[in-house]
This record gives structure tokens, C-alpha cells and sequence, in this order.
């Protein structure tokens, strides 16, 4: 690099690499090259044989010395340190403004015509937010098999879990968070399979529960019992949600369709077809896409429910997409399988980040409106990240309780509470863990790891 | 500066294919080669216009009857082939033009390299009320629109579009004058048009044939990066080892027993059992004997005692006995005067004698009652109430001749009437039932109420069921069953005598002594305090 003398005469001037100058030989001719040489180094040919190029001593010599220097990347070094010299090639750049003055022996184009190499620039690293770790504060069992979902009553006065056992049970969030006596407030039966979906309306006092038993149905919490059934899943459902504003309910399951149901008049209003696997995860949306699924096809389809029409599909994912949360504080959701957690953009699923690290079955995510998402995954490992940078701040196992197998320690599902505060977690091991952020935790005592962060950052990802 | 870009640009290393946005019809024209002209007017029998240029400059053969698209006119252009697109931006080509191609033209596609690497959103606010509110709006609208339409489906009284008869319509009908069969009496006429009746029974003319589905939509561009090699440790970790039976071999057969026995290896194993168990037996039987002696040493010293208290007092009671037959034979004698004077007299010897007979019958019949009694009492069925239950329903004319009884002689008001005769808005025969009921009275002639009452515990002010302690008490100081022999409270000597014939007094002919008389001195006291008196 030289500095070469000003043009206007006013500024200081500087020379940078030429992205004219004619292309040193690439890599992979002088591998070729060198290739050839060790031949004629390493074995010796036979004596007066005309394929060699080299048989006498001095063009050996010659050889090896253009060898060690090929090797040693000196001769590229100082290729390119002639070709810099070649006033063909010096060409001068406005300090300030990084504009090309002149290039000495050429014609110098405009710059919107330029075609520069793009070089790699590191990424920024984004500062994360510093958030307390998390620590279990009780364990409540009583299910009688996997609990698989759960659900926060409007109000934050109790929670609903589904389990494998066939029940939903509905707890006391107040007496279970304390580990009081009297936690289970009531016990609903009527599923004959698994319940894998629950949702607790805020607008009636309704709550929809689906399982594996293909059956979809709404509860009175008045009378406690059912009122609604929504017929016509081929097979197990998998996720339900309700739609925020109007008084739809939407189910999708084994069937690899999500079906949209009219909650007052039992009807399906819709069905959204194109997955080619089972929908495993759901979110509704006030505005489009009123309905994102996430299948075990690997893909994400956001869905216009005026239409009936996939709006967008997402196919960035490798692995079954088991679990999907929409952010309450901006419009953007999070996706998580086997692969990686992703991170879109609702609007138009413009893929925004990649949160890598929790190396697990991801089944479970929950977000909270500070910006704490909480994964869990299938053997049991829990993996909090700040949700707006994508750094993982804590890893924790949760421990099954006394008694269960080793293999028992899974999370299907987690919830944060209406306040963000508490964070439950419904496990294989047949109990519900209560988490809450821990009151001594200072950003001293837990201090977010940058140089860590910054490596993360910094290296080359592929996903 | 555009040869500027020529110069500093590569040789294109692609021919693209451009889509062609006007001109097909002169394109192919300009293909076809323009041999034979269409046979002349009236020649034209069995001939079709198969290429474009028969047609000409435009224009359809009337003649020829197929259809006909003079310069590509009507004709729909279907291929299956997708231009390939090139951005004009990048120079890139449009891989997501295969997706967007047809209905799907508003799809967002994502197919660049830019689409898969990390970035700040750019539209991350969350939706506004109004957005929301109208989004909602929309979406009822449609969706409504749905419900409606399948809900009115299902009503039993829907019918079909199809099948609904609709009203006539009228066309007024202006015939070509120069036409043949034109009358001037008919300028214009109006046709009514009628719906032709179909019979919904009939069968359908054509055989329904299921449409083979469409193709889906075509496949997204795939953005993540190709599976990874599977290392060894991935493989290893997901090695699931196939399940070994006991009873099964790999072939399905059933093992013997035997075989089944030698291979889980029960007979190889040396069982060991810990010396702390040989420990705790015999421990645990040392301190069981230990305990077992010293209760028996205790129980025999205690029996021991027992045995000499007993001994004590049997030795005071002989005393006690012999001291009583001493005093009674002294008593005995001294009355064996009166009493051989009394019964030397017959009348009397006889009076006793029935009494005896009498007293004799009287106690063999309430024997015999208290067997009748028991028997019927182990007896099984009815039989088992007790007497009390079953002289419930006996006869009550002996208990009203003793006047326990006051029927309803009494009664006054309504109540000395049959109470099923009020009330009855429907009637008497509602009121009194069926013929062969067996209910004549309206309530029983007894009233027993305050007899099941009697045993059942009082409220009282305390508690429900009485005060605890003093029903305790109660039970605990008096006997249900007192001895016949039990001494009157403050008779001499707590214990009952045994009698050997009636009860008889005598007359205390001693004095008392002085010091019986006055064991305190009071007389004493009383007197000399009235005699020192002045």
C-alpha cells in the first residue's frame, strides 16, 4: 500500500488494494503447479525420460527453491507488492468521502457502475440485556402421566395443565407457586387420549383443550363441563390457539392440516392445508398473518385467513419445527426444533436471527415481556436467551423428581405467567416446576459473558 | 460509460431465454412456412384451417365447422414452461418465479443469499388498533360469509341454487323482417321464458367421475445449508439395541425352560448374604428370651403375691365365719322355743303348704314362658321381632280397656277426619287410590312417636348429645344390675350377710351405755351450762 501524491493537492491521499488489478494466480493453478514440481522432486524419473521437465541438478534446485517459496506464500506476497507498484494500477481515493479520484492509466467509471468484491466486514455484536437466571421454586405433582400443555387463566389467579393421564387439572397459581396444601382446584375428564393443546379464552369464560383422541373441545368454566365439541380432526391434534379478536379457534394436528373452527356455531370455517407433516406448533395473530404454523415438514407457512392462502413459507429450518411463540412486545416470533431457534419477522417472515446452542429436542419455548425466552427441550435441559440479541444466558437441567427413571426428564411445555414472573414448566416426570428469577442475582454476581459473546458473534455460521 | 462496463465486464458465460411480452402471433407466422393458399369459396369441403396462415390477414371460414382462432384470437395461451427471470438489480435469476408464477403472484418467496443471513427487522412495531380492527373486519366479512353459507346448508329446508325454480323472464322478440316466415302481424312478440320442470327423482344422464386432485403448489427454494455428515458418535448415540426375550429366541421360537434358566446365568451367581443379618437374628432372639424371662420371673412374683394376700384374707374370713356360727347358734337356740310353738298349729302348716304348691306353679309357668320366649327368639323370619315389635300389631283392646289407650274419641276438628279427604282438587277417588290398596286409615291408631323417642340422646344446652362426663359418671356410680345381697348404705359392716331364713328384729333390750348415749358430752355440757345459769 502506498500513499501517493494528492490530486486536488488539498487532501492526503492513500492507495488501497486495486479492484482492477489483474487477479494473481489463483490458489488452486499454483497447487497444480506445485503439484507438478514434487513429482519431479520427490521420485525420481527415469534417466533421459522426455515427460520430465526437469533432470539435471540446477533445474531441480530451481524447482525446489520456487517449491519453498510457493509454500511459504512469498512469491503471491510479492507478486502482488509489484503488481500495487505498476503505476498501471495505483489509484488514488478521497479520504473523506472514500470516492476514487483517479486511477493512473485508466478510465475511471462512475461509481454506481463499480463492481467492488464485497469483503467481509465481522458482524456487530449486539449488546445483550442483562436478565437474573431463573431457580425453581416448587415442584407440584398430582398428574398421573406426561404433562403436555398448559395454560394462564386471564386473570392469573390459576392455570390449567394437560397431561397424558387424560385429565386436565386446574391449579391454584398462588397456592402452588408457595407449595401450599389445597393447590389442585379441580380435575376436568373427558379426553380419552393424551391432551396436547389448552387455551383459556380472555374474552369468555371459556377454555379449549385438544388431544390426541382427535377431539377438540370447549369447556364452560361456569358449569364445568363441555359444551362444544369441534369435530373433524383425522387424527391427533397437536396445538390449538384462539384467535385474538374474533371468536375463532384454530387446531392443527397429525393430520398435517390446521383447521379453523367458528367457536359459537361448532363449524370449520377453514382448512389450512399445504404441510406435508404434522403441524406441530400454532400462533394467531390480530393482523396478517392471523395464522402461523410450523410443521414437522420442516417448514413455516404464515397463512392469510381471509384467503385461506399460505402467504409465505419458511424453509430455513432443518429439523421439525415442535414449538413457536409470538413476542408480546413487538411483532416477531420465535420458532424452535431439533436445529436451531429461530427468530422472523411477523410481518412478512423475514428470518432475523439464529439463536444456536441448545443442542436438544426443542419442544417447548415461552416469552415474557422482558424479553426472557425460555426453551426447553426433551431431555430435560431448560435454556434462557435474551430474546432481542440471541444470547443465551442461562442453562439449567431440571431435575426429575425422586422415583422417575433417568429418561424421564423432559420439558413439553413452558409458560410464563400473566406477569412474566413466574415460569412453569410441564416435565415427563409427571410434575409441574415453578420457577421464579432469583431475588440475589445482581449483573455482578451473574455477569453476561462478552468475550464469549463476541466469539459467537464473530464466527462464520452456517445454518 | 457503458462501454466503460462492457469493457470491465466478463463475457456472459449464459444465453438467458426472455419472455415474450408481445408479438407470438407474428412470431409464428414468420415460423410457418406459407406454402398452399386455403382452397377458394365453395371448394373448401373437407378442409380445415389447420395453421395459422389460412387464416390470413383475419377472418373465419363460416363453412368450416370447428372452431377457429383467426390470428390466435380466443385462443388460450397454456404452457408449463416458466420463463427464466433475471433481477434487475442483482443479475441474478429469479429462482422464486416458480413459485410466484399463477395464482400465487403475491407470495412472498424467499431465494436469495441475503435471506439467511442474520438482520435487524425492519418493520418490528406491533400493529396499530386501527390496522387491527380492520384486519378483523375483513377477516369476519369472509369468513362469515363461509359460516352463512354452511349453515344454511344444513337446514332441513335449504334448497340448493340448482333446484330452485326461478321466475319467469320476459323477452321482447323483434324478427328480422327480411327473414323468411316473417308475418306483418307479428312485428314483435314477447317470449316468456319458463324454467323446463325437472324431475328430482331422476337418475343422473352422466356417470360422476372423480377429478384427480391438482398439483400442489410448486416447492419454496429450500435456505438452509444441506444436512451434516452424520459422525460416528451421532450414529453410536442413536443405536437403540434391539430388544432380547427371555422367552422368544431370534427366530420367534418359544426357548425351554431349562435353556431359559441356564442362560440368565441364576445358577452362576454365589449368593452372599451379609453376616449383619446373622447379627441382627441373633441379637434381636437374645433380647426377645431376655425379655420373655423377666416378664416370667415378674409374673411369678406376682402371682406369689397374690397367693399370699388370698391366703391372708380366706384365713379372716374363716375367722370371721366361724365367729358368725358362733353367735348364731347362740341366737338359734334362744328362738328354737317360739318358733316350734308357731308351726305345731295345722291350719297354718297347711297355709304354707299351698303357698308352697302356689309359689312352686307360678315359677315352673314363668319358666316355661322365658323358653317359649328364647325359642322364639332363635326362631328365623317373622318370627325373630322382638315380643315387644310383635305385640305392636296384636290386639289393643285390652290396652283400651285399661284405658292406655284413648283412640279417637277425642279428637276434635279436622283431625277426626280421614285427612286424605282434604285437598283434593281432583276429587276423592285421587285421594284414596286404588281399590285393592290396603291403606284404610290415613295414619296409625297408635301413635308411637314419643316410644321411638325415648332411647335416642337429648339435646342439652352443652352439647348435642349431653354432657359427656356426667353420662360417664353416671354409669360408672350406679349398677344396672345390683346384687340382691347388697347392704343398705350405713347398715353395720359393709358386707351382706348371708341369710338362712326371713328377715328378723328384735328388741334392743340392753341400755345404751352413758357413753354411748352422749359419746360427745353434750347432754353434759347443755346441762351444766343451764344449772351454773343464776
Amino acid at each position: 500500500m502506498k500513499v501517493v501524491q494528492s490530486a486536488e493537492g488539498t487532501q492526503a491521499m492513500f492507495a488501497r488494494e486495486d479492484p482492477f488489478a489483474p487477479a494473481p494466480p489463483c490458489r488452486e493453478a499454483l497447487r497444480w503447479k506445485i503439484a507438478s514440481k514434487v513429482f519431479v522432486v520427490g521420485r525420481r524419473p527415469a534417466v533421459g525420460s522426455a515427460t520430465t521437465g526437469a533432470s539435471t541438478l540446477g533445474e531441480r534446485e530451481t524447482y525446489a527453491e520456487n517449491l519453498a517459496e510457493a509454500l511459504s506464500g512469498a512469491r503471491k506476497k510479492q507478486r502482488r507488492q509489484k503488481a500495487a507498484a505498476h503505476p498501471d494500477n495505483v489509484v488514488t481515493y478521497d479520504q473523506t468521502t472514500g470516492a476514487l479520484v483517479r486511477r493512473q492509466g485508466g478510465v475511471v467509471p462512475p461509481r454506481e457502475s463499480w463492481i467492488i468484491p464485497r469483503r467481509r466486514v465481522p458482524p456487530k455484536v449486539p449488546e445483550p440485556t442483562w436478565h437474573a437466571p431463573w431457580k425453581l421454586q416448587s415442584v407440584v405433582s398430582g398428574h398421573l402421566g406426561w404433562v403436555r400443555c398448559a395454560a394462564f387463566d386471564p386473570k392469573n389467579e390459576w392455570f390449567c395443565t394437560g397431561s397424558a393421564d387424560r385429565t386436565v387439572k386446574i391449579w391454584d397459581l398462588a397456592k402452588c407457586s408457595a407449595g401450599a396444601e389445597g393447590g389442585l382446584k379441580l380435575t376436568l375428564t373427558g379426553h380419552i387420549n393424551a391432551i396436547r393443546g389448552l387455551a383459556v379464552s380472555d374474552r369468555t369464560t371459556y377454555m379449549f383443550s385438544a388431544g390426541e383422541d382427535k377431539k377438540v373441545m370447549c369447556w364452560d368454566l361456569e358449569m364445568n363441563k363441555v359444551v362444544r365439541h369441534y369435530h373433524g380432526h383425522l387424527s391427533g391434534v397437536y396445538a390449538l390457539a384462539l384467535h385474538p379478536t374474533l371468536d375463532l379457534l384454530i387446531t392443527g394436528g397429525r393430520d398435517s392440516c390446521a383447521r379453523v373452527w367458528d367457536i359459537r356455531t361448532e363449524k370449520q370455517v377453514m382448512i389450512l392445508g399445504g404441510h406435508t407433516n404434522t403441524v406441530g406448533a400454532l400462533a394467531s395473530n390480530a393482523t396478517d398473518p392471523q395464522v402461523i404454523t410450523g410443521s414437522h415438514d420442516c417448514t413455516v407457512r404464515l397463512w392469510d385467513l381471509a384467503k385461506g392462502k399460505t402467504m409465505c413459507t419458511l424453509t430455513n429450518h432443518k429439523k421439525a419445527i415442535r414449538a413457536m411463540r409470538v413476542a408480546p412486545f413487538e411483532f416477531s416470533f420465535v420458532t424452535g426444533g431439533a436445529d436451531n431457534l429461530k427468530k422472523w419477522q411477523c410481518l412478512d417472515g423475514l428470518f432475523l436471527r439464529n439463536l444456536a446452542g441448545h443442542r436438544a429436542v426443542v419442544n417447548a419455548l415461552a416469552l415474557n415481556d422482558d424479553g426472557v425466552l425460555v426453551s426447553g427441550a426433551d431431555d430435560g435441559s431448560l435454556c434462557c436467551w435474551d430474546y432481542r440479541t440471541g444470547y443465551c444466558f442461562q442453562r439449567f437441567e431440571s431435575t426429575p423428581q425422586p422415583g422417575s427413571l433417568e429418561c424421564e426428564a423432559g420439558v413439553y411445555a413452558c409458560e410464563f405467567d400473566k406477569s412474566g414472573s413466574r415460569l412453569i414448566t410441564c416435565e415427563a416426570d409427571k410434575t409441574i416446576k415453578i420457577w421464579k428469577e432469583d431475588p440475589d442475582a445482581t449483573p455482578d454476581s451473574h455477569p453476561i459473558d462478552m468475550p464469549a459473546w463476541t466469539k459467537q458473534c464473530r464466527q462464520q455460521k452456517r445454518f | 460509460m457503458a462501454t466503460a462496463r462492457l469493457l470491465t465486464l466478463p463475457a456472459p458465460t449464459r444465453e438467458y431465454v426472455w419472455k415474450e411480452k408481445a408479438g407470438p402471433v407474428q412470431q409464428k407466422l414468420q415460423q410457418e412456412d406459407v406454402a398452399l393458399p386455403p382452397p377458394s369459396y365453395g371448394e373448401r369441403v373437407g378442409w380445415k384451417p389447420k395453421k395459422l396462415s389460412d387464416y390470413g390477414d383475419g377472418g373465419a371460414y363460416p363453412e368450416v365447422h370447428i372452431a377457429q382462432h383467426p390470428l390466435g384470437m380466443g385462443k388460450k395461451e397454456t404452457t408449463a414452461v416458466v420463463p427464466l427471470e433475471v433481477d434487475a438489480q442483482t443479475g441474478q435469476v429469479k429462482y422464486d418465479a416458480i413459485v410466484k408464477q399463477g395464482a400465487n403472484r403475491d407470495r412472498k418467496v424467499y431465494s436469495s443469499l441475503d435471506d439467511i443471513r442474520e438482520k435487524e427487522g425492519d418493520s418490528l412495531a406491533l400493529p396499530s388498533a386501527e390496522k387491527e380492527a380492520e384486519t378483523a373486519a375483513r377477516t369476519q366479512a369472509a369468513l362469515g360469509a363461509i359460516i352463512e353459507g354452511k349453515i344454511n346448508s344444513a337446514k332441513p329446508t335449504h334448497v340448493p341454487e340448482a333446484c330452485a325454480r326461478r321466475a319467469a323472464t320476459f323477452v321482447r322478440y323483434t324478427p328480422n323482417p327480411t327473414a323468411p316466415g316473417y308475418t306483418e302481424a307479428a312485428k314483435q312478440r314477447i317470449v316468456k321464458m319458463v324454467e323446463q320442470q325437472v324431475d328430482p327423482m331422476e337418475p343422473p344422464k352422466h356417470k360422476h367421475s372423480k377429478i384427480p386432485r391438482g398439483p400442489p403448489s410448486p416447492p419454496v427454494p429450500v435456505l438452509h445449508s444441506p444436512p451434516r455428515k452424520v459422525t460416528v458418535a451421532d450414529q453410536q448415540s442413536w443405536k437403540i439395541p434391539p430388544c432380547v426375550s427371555n422367552w422368544k429366541n431370534a427366530r420367534g421360537y418359544t426357548i425351554p425352560l431349562d435353556k431359559r434358566l441356564a442362560a440368565d446365568g441364576r445358577g452362576l451367581q454365589e449368593q452372599t448374604v451379609n453376616n449383619n443379618f446373622a447379627t441382627l437374628a441373633e441379637a434381636l432372639y437374645i433380647a426377645e428370651r431376655s425379655a420373655r424371662d423377666e416378664v416370667r420371673a415378674r409374673a411369678q412374683i406376682r402371682q406369689q403375691n397374690a397367693l399370699q394376700e388370698k391366703e391372708a384374707q380366706e384365713a379372716r374370713l374363716r375367722e370371721l365365719a366361724a365367729e358368725a356360727r358362733r353367735e348364731r347358734s347362740a341366737v338359734a337356740e334362744r328362738a328354737a322355743n317360739t318358733t316350734t310353738r308357731r308351726y305345731e298349729d295345722d291350719d297354718s302348716a297347711e297355709e304354707a303348704h299351698q303357698g308352697r304348691v302356689e309359689r312352686e306353679e307360678a315359677r315352673i309357668q314363668r319358666k316355661r314362658e322365658r323358653e317359649r320366649q328364647m325359642r322364639l327368639d332363635n326362631a328365623k323370619g317373622d318370627l325373630k321381632r322382638s315380643r315387644l315389635e310383635r305385640e305392636r300389631d296384636r290386639d289393643v283392646s285390652e290396652k283400651i280397656a285399661l284405658g292406655l289407650l284413648k283412640g279417637t274419641a277425642k279428637l276434635e276438628g279436622e283431625a277426626q277426619f280421614d285427612k286424605r279427604l282434604f285437598n283434593q282438587s281432583a276429587g276423592l277417588d285421587s285421594g284414596l287410590g286404588a281399590d285393592d290398596d290396603y291403606n284404610v286409615y290415613s295414619k296409625p291408631l297408635l301413635d308411637r312417636e314419643d316410644a321411638n323417642a325415648i332411647y335416642r340422646p337429648r339435646l342439652t344446652q352443652d352439647s348435642k348429645y349431653g354432657d359427656p362426663d356426667d353420662q360417664y359418671n353416671k354409669l360408672k356410680t350406679t349398677s344396672k344390675f345390683a346384687p340382691p345381697d347388697q347392704a343398705f348404705a350405713g347398715t353395720e359392716g359393709a358386707k351382706a350377710r348371708q341369710r338362712d331364713g326371713p328377715v328378723q328384729f328384735e328388741r334392743n333390750r340392753e341400755p345404751p351405755a352413758a357413753d354411748e348415749q352422749d359419746p360427745f358430752g353434750l347432754d353434759q355440757f347443755l346441762s351444766d351450762v343451764k344449772n351454773k345459769r343464776p
